[in-house]
């Protein structure tokens, strides 16, 4: 671990210094990760793709400006949530899934009709359709609690590293959290889950 | 029913582990005769694991290649488009400069009309002894062209006179 943030910051000074083979290195480490939080944050490969591609563009513009003051990790990984964050916004992907899903015709909400999980035949179905509705209902949240609850029970990210990558407070991160699973256990219960 | 509340509160916490022992054991002795909690909990951990169980897909090496490329070439762009604009000239004006020039005018515009009710005495003195000077001038004129003209007058008829003598 020591080695490898030893080794960042070595391929952080060379980038700095104009050397473009330590960037194309640096994406090499940071790619698989990055992707995973893009893929979570927007739900789909290619604009997860074109998410990331943003965040790494903006980190070699915005590298001469890091401090180094908190890992070079979580710096990244706090560009990666916003480009994902714009890029969601920018298309309003999530409020028109959400629309989907709960609207009528007529743009009134619905009540989703009650599934009967006991029928032995339906269950890969239905639990297939839950993994769905459950995808859709993230989708909605508000932005800082969806980003919260992907990156602690998705990508598998502390609380503290949440709270960095955010550049908000730990005790913030975990009302979002609390308020982010209120909001899903209200919009599943339909559900029966 | 109100404990029950406080209870909800905190299934999230205990299923993630943060609570404090004596907490926990509270949770837990209220969810064993508890079933709505218990209920809830369930819904609660249902929920956890469906979200976490999603699988990322593992991209080929072909969508990292293109990735790459693309990238490169974004890249490329940005930094060519960066550089263009640092060649184009500046036409328009930075804002200390803008105040600078604003500041400049407003002196030179204070500087004249301060100075300008001087001027104008100063022009109209001159202008009085302008006049002044032409005034005698035209008296100095006048005298001697009078007294040119009556002589010549006077030899004009003696002239005359001489003539029809003549």
């Amino acid at each position: 671990m020591a080695i490898e943030a030893d080794k960042h910051k070595e391929l952080i000074k060379r980038i700095k210094q104009g050397e473009r083979p330590a960037f194309d290195e640096l994406i090499e480490s940071f790619k698989a990760k990055g992707f995973a939080i893009a893929f979570n944050m927007i739900g789909n490969a290619e604009d997860a793709k074109d998410a990331l591609q943003e965040a790494f563009i903006k980190m070699y513009f915005g590298i001469r400006g890091f401090q180094e003051r908190s890992q070079f990790s979580t710096w990244f990984y706090r560009i990666v949530v916003n480009c994902s964050l714009d890029f969601l916004r920018k298309r309003k992907r999530a409020n028109r899934v959400f629309t989907e899903l709960f609207s009528g015709q007529d743009g009134s909400l619905k009540e989703p009709e009650a599934i009967d999980i006991k029928s032995e035949p339906a269950k890969i179905l239905i639990d297939n359709e839950i993994n769905r509705c459950l995808e859709e209902c993230i989708a909605g949240l508000p932005e800082r609690q969806k980003a919260c609850f992907i990156l602690k029970h998705k990508n598998g990210m502390k609380i503290e590293e949440i709270a960095q990558s955010l550049n908000c407070n730990p005790a913030t991160v975990k009302v979002h959290l609390f308020r982010a699973v209120g909001n899903l256990k209200k919009s599943m219960s339909k559900y029966k889950v | 029913m109100l404990r029950c509340l406080l209870i909800k509160r905190k299934l999230y916490d205990y299923l993630e582990g943060s609570l404090s022992q004596i907490q926990k054991i509270k949770v837990k002795s209220h969810l064993e005769v508890c079933s709505r909690c218990k209920e809830e909990l369930y819904q609660l951990k249902n929920i956890l694991d469906t979200a976490s169980i999603r699988k990322i897909p593992q991209p080929s090496v072909e969508f990292w290649h293109n990735f790459k490329v693309d990238l490169d070439r974004n890249l490329n762009e940005k930094l060519m488009g960066s550089q263009e604009v640092r060649l184009k000239p500046r036409y328009y004006l930075k804002p200390a400069f803008a105040y600078i020039l604003v500041l400049i005018f407003t002196l030179v515009v204070g500087n004249y009309l301060w100075k300008r009710p001087f001027v104008s005495l100063k022009l109209a003195a001159q202008n009085e002894a302008r006049i002044d000077e032409m005034e005698s001038l035209d008296e100095e004129i006048e005298t001697p062209e009078l007294n040119q003209s009556e002589d010549g007058y006077i030899d004009e008829l003696n002239l005359i006179y001489e003539l029809d003598q003549a």
